[in-house]
């Protein structure tokens, strides 16, 4: 399920307030490089569940 | 809504999610949909941003406005019909600065980590001249009414914890009345322009507030 295109395009990264871009994989920050992962069309914007590209958790 | 020690408020209600809102219109006696109404009829029509919306008690007073319902909580959204929807913590909001004309809060400040920062949010992501509304219980505001109100809920919480068989769950409720300042002082201290407050339900112990970000 995709995220609505008309919630994307309000969001922003909660960490860096980048503008996202819609990945597959998840919601890229691109600024910081955050990856949110989507459940269900459903995008977890927790910091804490966020990885950088290759899925390393954040520092 | 990330909580220091114990469980954490989003590890509570993930546990309570299926029985939160039938026991709390029990505990408000069915009054709870009433005192959101009258909250969101202060706000401009437009894009609401619900925070703290949980399984979407509040949808159906939102009328025709456009609802983004965000939540810390996974599984209680996941019980949410909002089409627009979003995990997220008040006090680190994903949006973009001016997205909202409206941000509605209900039976959730006592719960987020942080009020100053979520406030400083909630100015960030709503537009000029976008209003906040904020509805929560808390104690009522004379002392001795204050004083019935804490041994009240201290007798009645736990019966009803019992019968939503989450005991501690309702334990941390009934302490978390006692967390914050009174609203006058929650929400004096800007950045948002308080508006309009009052306040509802026996002895007053539930508040509405109407915040402004001005021009």
């Amino acid at each position: 399920m995709p995220v609505p295109e008309d919630l994307l395009a309000i969001m922003a990264c909660p960490v860096c307030h980048g503008a996202l871009e819609d990945r597959g994989e998840g919601l890229a920050c691109t600024a910081c490089g955050l990856i949110y992962p989507v459940r269900d069309g459903i995008p977890i914007m927790l910091p804490e569940e966020a990885s950088r590209t290759g899925g390393e958790p954040p520092a | 809504m990330r909580g220091r020690g114990g469980p954490t408020s989003g590890e509570v209600f993930a546990r309570v999610a299926r029985r939160y809102d039938a026991v709390n219109r029990i505990l408000s006696l069915g009054r709870d949909g009433a005192w959101r109404r009258a909250a969101i009829a202060h706000l401009p029509p437009g894009r609401v941003l619900d925070l703290g919306a949980g399984t979407g008690a509040a949808n159906r007073e939102f009328g025709t406005r456009r609802v983004v319902a965000l939540d810390p909580s996974a599984p209680m959204l996941d019980l949410n019909p909002q089409r627009r929807r979003v995990t997220g913590y008040g006090e680190r909001l994903p949006f973009a600065d001016g997205s909202f004309d409206a941000v509605f809060s209900a039976y959730v400040f006592r719960n987020v980590e942080s009020v100053p920062e979520t406030l400083a949010e909630i100015h960030r992501v709503l537009r000029r001249g976008g209003a906040a509304a904020v509805v929560d219980l808390s104690r009522p505001a004379s002392a001795w009414k204050r004083a019935l109100h804490r041994v009240g809920t201290a007798l009645v919480l736990p019966l009803v914890g019992l019968l939503a068989r989450s005991p501690r769950e309702y334990w941390y409720l009934h302490r978390s009345l006692d967390r914050l300042p009174p609203p006058e002082r929650l929400f004096g201290e800007g950045p948002l322009a308080l508006e309009r407050l009052w306040r509802m339900g026996p002895f007053g112990f539930v508040y509405g507030v109407v915040l402004r970000k001005q021009r």
